[in-house]
């Protein structure tokens, strides 16, 4: 049987609105998946953590410090505190901001470790 | 009633394919789309550990081994109520934890090696060279707590 345009023009048509409900559903999936995977403030903070071991920015620190308060109730302590020392240490270590050191030397002294002071810090936000 | 010749019929027809291409299309993502939830849900999990045994970690290498000890039973617990769609490796990773837990508490070298029999990879004798390498991860250091 001769393939004529309008046959063409219908099998493209059909293979473009399979193409958009395939995107519509995917759509939906993607964001379910999301939500399974960082759908809770303690696995959103799992997440940024292991995205900050990868590639270590200020605005990923920033973001998951933000997460830790949200995150307590189900981290517990020391966890909660702990993390917050490592990500302070690392936004000390990535903009050696005065600020940022200071609040990370208070956090470390606040768990009575044995080296807090700027140095060890620094050292800290260094370390993977 | 329509004739499936006549240009109505056609219409009918042409709209009913469209429907039938959409459908497809979302039936396919359908498919895929669920089979991946169930791989994101066990990733969920393991992130959800994560802060846990990072903190862990870190307070071993800059802080208290008493923090490192209480995080990594933590862990553990979580682990063991929560062993999620892997339980092979969930066993394995509490092995490991329980293992390390024993040597952060300095606990006595034969409840290391009755330990290191559950862990893979762990050999008797080159118990004491695995713990010299956890021991250089620490960087401070501490008076012997």
């Amino acid at each position: 049987m001769a393939v004529t345009p309008s046959r063409t023009l219908l099998g493209a048509s059909h293979l473009v609105l399979a193409v958009i409900g395939f995107g519509a559903v995917a759509a939906y999936y993607g964001h379910a998946r999301a939500g399974r995977m960082f759908g809770t403030p303690q696995r959103g903070l799992g997440g940024a953590l292991t995205s900050l071991q990868e590639e270590p920015t200020k605005e990923k620190t920033s973001r998951a410090l933000a997460l830790v308060p949200l995150a307590k109730p189900e981290l517990g302590e020391p966890a909660a505190s702990v993390v917050t020392v490592r990500l302070l240490a690392l936004a000390a270590h990535i903009s050696r901001d005065p600020g940022d050191l200071t609040r990370a030397v208070d956090a470390c002294r606040a768990r009575r470790w044995p080296s807090c002071d700027r140095e060890s810090i620094l050292d800290m936000g260094g370390s993977r | 009633m329509t004739a499936p010749g006549s240009p109505s019929g056609r219409s009918v027809r042409k709209w009913l394919t469209h429907a039938a291409a959409v459908l497809f299309g979302m039936a396919v993502s359908a498919v895929v789309g669920h089979s991946s939830l169930a791989g994101a849900d066990s990733a969920g999990k393991k992130f959800e550990r994560q802060p846990l045994i990072d903190a862990a970690w870190f307070a071993y290498g800059w802080g208290s081994e008493d923090d490192a000890a209480a995080l990594l039973r933590r862990y553990a617990a979580r682990l063991r109520r929560e062993p999620g769609d892997d339980p092979v490796s969930a066993r394995y990773e509490l092995a490991f934890a329980e293992f390390r837990l024993a040597i952060i508490e300095h606990r006595p070298r034969a409840e290391l090696l009755e330990l290191c029999a559950s862990v893979p990879k762990c050999r008797p004798e080159a118990l004491d060279e695995l713990v010299a390498r956890l021991a250089a991860g620490r960087k401070v250091a501490a008076p012997h707590q």
